[in-house]
C-alpha cells in the first residue's frame, strides 16, 4: 500500500510541477513522469492493460508530439505567464474547481455503488469475468471473439482515414502557366 | 451481428467497384437496390437515409473527384449510419458515430473558401462530443455493468412509469454529445459556419442523413425525458432569434434545420405512439424540403450565397421563382404544403400529451419564424436588382439546371404540394416503423 501511496503522490507532485515549471520542455518531462507514475500505479492495482496503453500511447506517442510541436513553436523566448504580474489565473478557478469536483464526485460515486459488496480490498481486477486469465489475455479474448464485427467495423475507420488523407492532401486543380524567371 | 459482416461485405465490393470510376454510378445504384431490399422490412429510418443519399448521389457533378471519392465516401456514410440504426451496444454505437463523422470531415474539408475552417470546427468539435459520449458510455457502464443499450434501461427504469425517471450522469453527457451531432439548441453552435464553408452537396447529405441515424438511436434508447424538454425549448428559441439577422442562405437554412430539429424532439419527447408518428412524418418531410431547396440552390449557382442575389429573379425565371417560393412557405409551415402537416400533426400530438406551454412556445416561434421564410419569398418577387448585382449577374450563366436537378426538384415538389391531399403513405410508412420499435 505504501508503495502505491509514493506513485499516487508522485503524480500528483509532478502535476504540479508541469503546470509550474518554467521551460515548456522541462514541464513536458514532468508530464511524462506523471504518465509514468500513474502506469506504475495501475500496474500495482492489478490493471497490465492499461499501464501498457499509458506507456504506449501517452509517453511514446502524445508526449513526442507535444514535444515536437514545441520545438516547433520556438516558445522559449516567452516568460510563462504563470510568472508575470498582469497575468491574472484565479479567472480559472471556478471552472477548475468546477470540473475537479465532478470528476471527483463521478469517481467516488462509483465507489459508493460498488462498495456494499465488496468491502474487504478495492482491487480492479476482481470483478472480472474471466478471472482465471491475464489480463491482456482476457481482453484479446473479448477483442477478437465476441466483438469481432466491431473489430471489422474500427479497421473501416482506419480505411477511412487512409482515403481521406489522401484525398485531402492531393492537388485541387492544375495550377496555371505561370512565367518562369531567369536566375529567380 | 451478422448484419455488420454482410453489409460489410457489400461495402468491400463496392470500394472495389469505385475503383474503377467509370464503373461506378452503376454499382452505386445497384447495390443501393440492392441495400433496400435487404433493409426494408427493417427499419423505416434506414428507408429516409437512402433517400437522402440518392439525393446527393443524384446531384454530383462530373468533377474527377465527385465521380470517385466523394460516392465512396458518402456510401462509407451509409454503412456508418445503418450501423448506428441497428446498433445494439454502446461500443457499436460509438464505432459508427465515429466512421461517418470521420468522413463529414473529409468531404466538408474539400471544398473552396471556407471549408477548412469549417471542416476543422466539425472536427475538433466532434472530437469534444465523442469524448463527452465515451466519458458517459464509461459511466453508465459502470451502473449497469455491460455495455447493452436494454441492459441497462433495465435496470434504471425497472419500477418507474417513462416520464419520472432521474438521469443519471452518464445520460446527461451522451444526450450532450448527441445534441451536438443533431445541432440541438445548446449545442448548436459549429452548425451556421459548418454549413456556410463545406460544399452545398456535402451540406444536404449533413442536414439530412447523420441527423436520421442519431434519432432512431434517440428512440432506441430509454430516454431521459426532462433534458430532452430542454433541447426542444432552446432550439425552437435559437432556430427562430437566430435566422432573423442572417444574410446568406445556407446559414439561414442551418438556423431554420435547428428549428426543424426541436419540432421533431418535441415529438420524441412527448414518448407516446402518436407523437412518435407525428415526428417520424416530421423527419420525412423534413428531409423531403431540404433535398428540394438545396437541389435548387445548387441549380441557380449562386455568387457569394448572399440572400440578396435572389432579388427579381421572378423577372426573368418565373417558374424558378414559383417553385423557390413554393418550398420556403411549405419550410415556414403555410397550409396547404407538405410542412404545414408535419407541423400541424407534431403540435397535435403535444397537445394530446397536455403540454400546452410548449405547445404556445412553438407556436409563438413557428409564426416569428415565418417572417424569415417569406423574407425570402419577398425577396425573390418584389425586390429590384440593385446595381453591382446586376453586373456580377451579367458575367455568369444564370441556371445549371441539368435533368437530374429538376427531376429531383420535381419529385420532391409533388410531395410539398399533395401530400396534404393524400398523407396515408407518410402515416402508414411512419407507423409501421413505431410498430417495430412497441
Amino acid at each position: 500500500m505504501g508503495v502505491s501511496f509514493f506513485f499516487i503522490f508522485g503524480a500528483i507532485g509532478s502535476g504540479i510541477m508541469v503546470i509550474s515549471a518554467l521551460n515548456p520542455v522541462f514541464s513536458l518531462f514532468w508530464l511524462v513522469i506523471v504518465f509514468i507514475n500513474s502506469a506504475v500505479f495501475f500496474l500495482l492495482l492489478g490493471v497490465d492493460f492499461i499501464a501498457l496503453m499509458f506507456l504506449l500511447v501517452y509517453v511514446g506517442a502524445i508526449a513526442v508530439l507535444f514535444l515536437f510541436v514545441i520545438m516547433l513553436l520556438n516558445l522559449t523566448d516567452y516568460p510563462p505567464a504563470f510568472f508575470k504580474r498582469e497575468a491574472d489565473m484565479t479567472n480559472y478557478i471556478p471552472i477548475g474547481f468546477l470540473i475537479g469536483v465532478f470528476f471527483f464526485s463521478e469517481a467516488s460515486s462509483s465507489w459508493f455503488v460498488l462498495g456494499p459488496f465488496q468491502k474487504e480490498n478495492w482491487d480492479l481486477s476482481f470483478p472480472w469475468l474471466i478471472i482465471s486469465h491475464h489480463n491482456i489475455e482476457a481482453l484479446g479474448q473479448v477483442l477478437y471473439v465476441v466483438c469481432c464485427c466491431l473489430f471489422i467495423l474500427a479497421s473501416f475507420i482506419l480505411l477511412v482515414a487512409m482515403i481521406g488523407a489522401i484525398f485531402l492532401t492531393q492537388d485541387k486543380a492544375p495550377l496555371g502557366k505561370t512565367q518562369q524567371l531567369l536566375g529567380g | 451481428m451478422s448484419e455488420f459482416f454482410f453489409l460489410g461485405c457489400s461495402l468491400l465490393t463496392l470500394v472495389i467497384l469505385g475503383l474503377h470510376s467509370f464503373l461506378l454510378k452503376f454499382s452505386v445504384f445497384f447495390l443501393l437496390i440492392f441495400f433496400s431490399l435487404y433493409s426494408f422490412n427493417l427499419e423505416g429510418g434506414k428507408v429516409l437515409v437512402l433517400i437522402g443519399v440518392f439525393a446527393v448521389l443524384f446531384l454530383l457533378g462530373p468533377k474527377k473527384e465527385e465521380q470517385t471519392e466523394v460516392p465512396v465516401l458518402s456510401l462509407i456514410i451509409v454503412f456508418g449510419i445503418f450501423c448506428l440504426i441497428s446498433s445494439t451496444n454502446w461500443l457499436s454505437v460509438y464505432l459508427a458515430i465515429e466512421l461517418s463523422t470521420l468522413c463529414f470531415f473529409v468531404l466538408i474539408a474539400r471544398g473552396s473558401g471556407y471549408s477548412a475552417e469549417a471542416g476543422l470546427k466539425y472536427f475538433v468539435l466532434g472530437a469534444l462530443s465523442s469524448g463527452l459520449f465515451l466519458f458517459g458510455c464509461a459511466l453508465l457502464c459502470g451502473i449497469g455493468g455491460n455495455v447493452h443499450l436494454a441492459y441497462l434501461d433495465l435496470i434504471i427504469n425497472s419500477k418507474q412509469t417513462f416520464s419520472d425517471v432521474c438521469p443519471p450522469v452518464g445520460y446527461i453527457l451522451i444526450l450532450g454529445a448527441l445534441f451536438f451531432k443533431l445541432s440541438v439548441a445548446p449545442f448548436h453552435m459549429w452548425a451556421p459556419d459548418v454549413y456556410e464553408g463545406a460544399p452545398t452537396k456535402i451540406v444536404l447529405l449533413l442536414a439530412t442523413v447523420p441527423k436520421i441515424g442519431i434519432f432512431s438511436l434517440l428512440i432506441a434508447l430509454g430516454l431521459p425525458v426532462n433534458s430532452l424538454l430542454i433541447g426542444v425549448v432552446f432550439s425552437l428559441f435559437v432556430g427562430t432569434l437566430g435566422a432573423l439577422n442572417q444574410t446568406k442562405i445556407k446559414r439561414l437554412l442551418a438556423y431554420s434545420s435547428i428549428g426543424h430539429m426541436g419540432f421533431i424532439l418535441w415529438g420524441f419527447e412527448s414518448g407516446s405512439f402518436e407523437s412518435l408518428q407525428a415526428s417520424l412524418v416530421y423527419l420525412f418531410i423534413y428531409v423531403i424540403m431540404t433535398i428540394c431547396v438545396f437541389s435548387l440552390i445548387l441549380g441557380f449557382h449562386l455568387y457569394k450565397n448572399l440572400l440578396i442575389e435572389f432579388s427579381g429573379v421572378s423577372r426573368f425565371l418565373p417558374l424558378f421563382a414559383v417553385t423557390l417560393g413554393v418550398v420556403f412557405f411549405s419550410i415556414a409551415g403555410i397550409p396547404p404544403f407538405a410542412g404545414f402537416l408535419s407541423k400541424w400533426v407534431v403540435l397535435l400530438s403535444g397537445v394530446l400529451s397536455q403540454s400546452y406551454f410548449v405547445f404556445l412556445f412553438a407556436v409563438f416561434c413557428s409564426v416569428i419564424g415565418g417572417v424569415y421564410y417569406v423574407r425570402i419569398v419577398k425577396i425573390l418577387f418584389f425586390q429590384k436588382n440593385s446595381y453591382l448585382l446586376i453586373t456580377i449577374k451579367a458575367l455568369r450563366k444564370e441556371l445549371h439546371l441539368n435533368f437530374k436537378k429538376v427531376f429531383l426538384v420535381g419529385l420532391c415538389l409533388y410531395f410539398i404540394l399533395f401530400l396534404f391531399v393524400a398523407p396515408h403513405l407518410g402515416f402508414f410508412f411512419a407507423s409501421q416503423t413505431i410498430m417495430i420499435l412497441f
